[in-house]
């Protein structure tokens, strides 16, 4: 096993390597000078000289790689434009809230996801329920879903807040009431997903001699669901689940300016809009590992529960 | 006439058979309800965007005076925005922009993909391996994240963001066509069209290509939905299209800004028609894949 999560390990370096060096090139690939043009028409040929040494432009780019990817092995990653702070601590500071959303938004999905599925894969009436779910969650957008949910609960009932974040240490309920709505915007569609998954895995499973041989048995019908059928039907939708972190972490970044929270996403929108290059690609770098890594936990998961894979 | 054409060898034995399939399915496609309903709400929504504000000369940039954020009524369907145009004529000119970027998106994409997965599967060995291998980073990275990350580059505005979502719509049209094309290049006609000499190309186009375009269609029609929806989550984050034009997704974000001060017809709107435009192109999909290959019917 250990072998087999060394070789994976060894597999994605050079797709970190090359999807680095393809986000270190992209201030190259901007049409025209990047340095000039965020320099604006005022600036001295120093300024525009000392922008294009922060956005690594002077001399051989291999050279400039090299230079530029060490420093962000230590997690340097320059100064941002517009802030004028390390990008590093700017990302620290901004983690949290990204970070919490996308955990609260996996549970959500795991626990509708699942619950649903295993109860659409049994009763007529719940895989009815289950299919308008589907069809509502796959068919609006996650962000137009924000803000239908905005409409509802904090202008018509007003119940919940239409926007900010607290941190969990700081205000436990308060970070809870603020995430609500985000969650079950973010959470729907990969609900659906997995409740699919989980559906058809758990009839497939359910169809198989082992459990007809439960049944004979005598033993009842939720012990043979939850206790036998369950654990072999779960075991593709970790890897599905596992994979899908990466999509919820992408859709955090718009949830989170629908409902004015603070994180990368805003930290994002913002650098683009400002062409701070460092700062996106410090940003697009985060992403790229965390799929990565994403990935690798998917497989080493799925080799972790089913022994049958591991050569 | 079936079996005479089709002993006059590769070209148009296939081809009759091609044309009877084709009509066969098109007779499918008329009777399937779901596809009808789609297709008819993708012609009234096209219909609406295009023909109604020029019958009605709706403008949807021109400002009236005191007739800020009104309320649906008989002068003003949508009633107007923060600074009195017309919400209608604001929502249909957003319409346009939004077919136009599905349909440009779609078609880019789709065209460079296909080429790119024929031509993977074509040459099999090196060249499949490499440009399959892009393709897979590509699909591993989110939609919305790739969208963002050429929109950095690029810059914002409708053409950029066309071009934005016409590359991330490339990998999974090549993905579909190397898969198609490698399972037709085991066929029998692919193998006498070469012992007669034909040239790789038209092997590809004249031969496989027909046999092929099934399951590129109904991407199409989801390649189209994403476009839809990825131009409106630009739009809507301010990287897309730059106000005062309009268009679906800063509607949204201009809408949203009013929810809590009561003008929620604002938002709805735009979220409506959005909503509407995206189900009938999934439909669309749905029923064409159960009109190409009536087994896979869930």
């Amino acid at each position: 096993m250990i072998r087999y999560i060394v070789r994976r390990l060894v597999e994605a370096v050079p797709v970190l390597l090359l999807a680095s060096f393809a986000v270190f090139m992209l201030v190259r690939l901007v049409p025209g000078d990047p340095a000039s043009a965020l320099a604006g028409p005022n600036a001295t040929p120093e300024q525009v000289q000392q922008l294009r040494e922060q956005l690594n432009l002077g001399g051989n780019p291999f050279v400039q790689y090299v230079h530029w990817l060490g420093h962000a092995f230590e997690g340097n990653f320059g100064n941002s434009i517009q802030y004028r702070l390390p990008v590093g601590h700017l990302i620290r500071t901004q983690l949290e809230p990204t970070l919490q959303l996308g955990i609260a938004a996996y549970i959500f999905c795991l626990i509708v996801g699942i619950g649903l599925g295993i109860l659409a894969a049994r009763s007529g009436f719940w895989n009815y329920v289950a299919n308008v779910f589907a069809g509502i969650a796959i068919g609006v957008p996650t962000f137009v879903l924000g803000i239908l949910l905005l409409v509802l609960f904090a202008a018509r009932w007003q119940i919940l807040p239409s926007g900010g974040w607290a941190s969990f240490t700081d205000d436990p309920g308060l970070a809870l009431k603020d995430l609500i709505l985000p969650t079950i915007a973010l959470g729907c569609i990969t609900s659906a997903v997995l409740m699919r998954f989980v559906r058809t895995s758990l009839r497939q499973v359910l169809q198989q001699d082992y459990i007809r041989t439960a049944r004979a048995k005598g033993i009842g019908e939720r012990s043979v669901v939850m206790g036998h059928a369950l654990r072999n039907a779960l075991i593709p939708v970790i890897t599905v689940s596992a994979l899908q972190v990466g999509r919820l972490l992408a859709g955090a970044l718009v949830i989170e300016l629908v409902f004015a929270r603070p994180g990368l996403g805003r930290l994002i929108v913002d650098g683009v809009q400002a062409r701070d290059y460092p700062l996106i690609q410090a940003l697009i770098l985060l992403f790229v590992v965390i799929f990565i890594l994403v990935n690798l936990i998917a497989d080493v998961t799925y080799g972790l529960v089913d022994p049958r894979i591991h050569q | 006439m079936s079996t005479a054409a089709s002993t006059l060898g590769d070209a148009s034995g296939i081809e009759t058979t091609q044309r009877s399939g084709l009509s066969r399915t098109a007779g499918r496609f008329r009777r399937s309800r779901p596809a009808m309903i789609s297709v008819t709400i993708l012609a009234l929504l096209v219909i609406a965007a295009y023909i109604v504000p020029l019958v009605f000369g709706m403008d949807p940039l021109e400002q009236l005076r005191g007739a800020r954020l009104l309320s649906p009524s008989s002068s003003h369907l949508f009633g107007t925005d923060e600074a009195g145009r017309d919400l209608l004529a604001r929502c249909l000119t957003g319409l346009q922009i939004s077919i136009q970027v599905a349909l440009a998106a779609a078609l880019m994409g789709g065209v460079i993909g296909t080429l790119i997965g024929y031509t993977a599967g074509y040459a099999r060995g090196i060249v499949d391996t490499v440009l399959m291998r892009l393709m897979d980073t590509m699909l591993a990275f989110p939609n919305i994240l790739m969208a963002i990350v050429v929109v950095a580059v690029l810059g914002s505005g409708v053409r950029n963001v066309t071009i934005a979502l016409a590359i991330t719509n490339i990998p999974l049209f090549a993905r579909i066509s190397r898969g198609a094309m490698l399972s037709e290049l085991g066929q029998v006609y692919v193998e006498s069209a070469r012992s007669i000499g034909c040239s790789p190309i038209r092997i590809i186009f004249r031969h496989v290509a027909p046999n092929t375009i099934a399951p590129l269609v109904v991407q199409l029609a989801l390649a189209m939905a994403f476009a839809i929806l990825g131009e409106a989550a630009l739009s809507y984050l301010g990287l897309g299209v730059q106000p005062p034009d309009p268009s679906l997704g800063n509607l949204l974000s201009a809408g949203q800004t009013y929810i809590l001060s009561g003008s929620q017809y604002y938002v709805l709107f735009p979220a409506a028609i959005l909503a509407l435009l995206l189900f009938a192109l999934n439909l669309l999909a749905d029923a064409t894949n159960d009109v190409i290959d009536p087994a896979s019917r869930g």
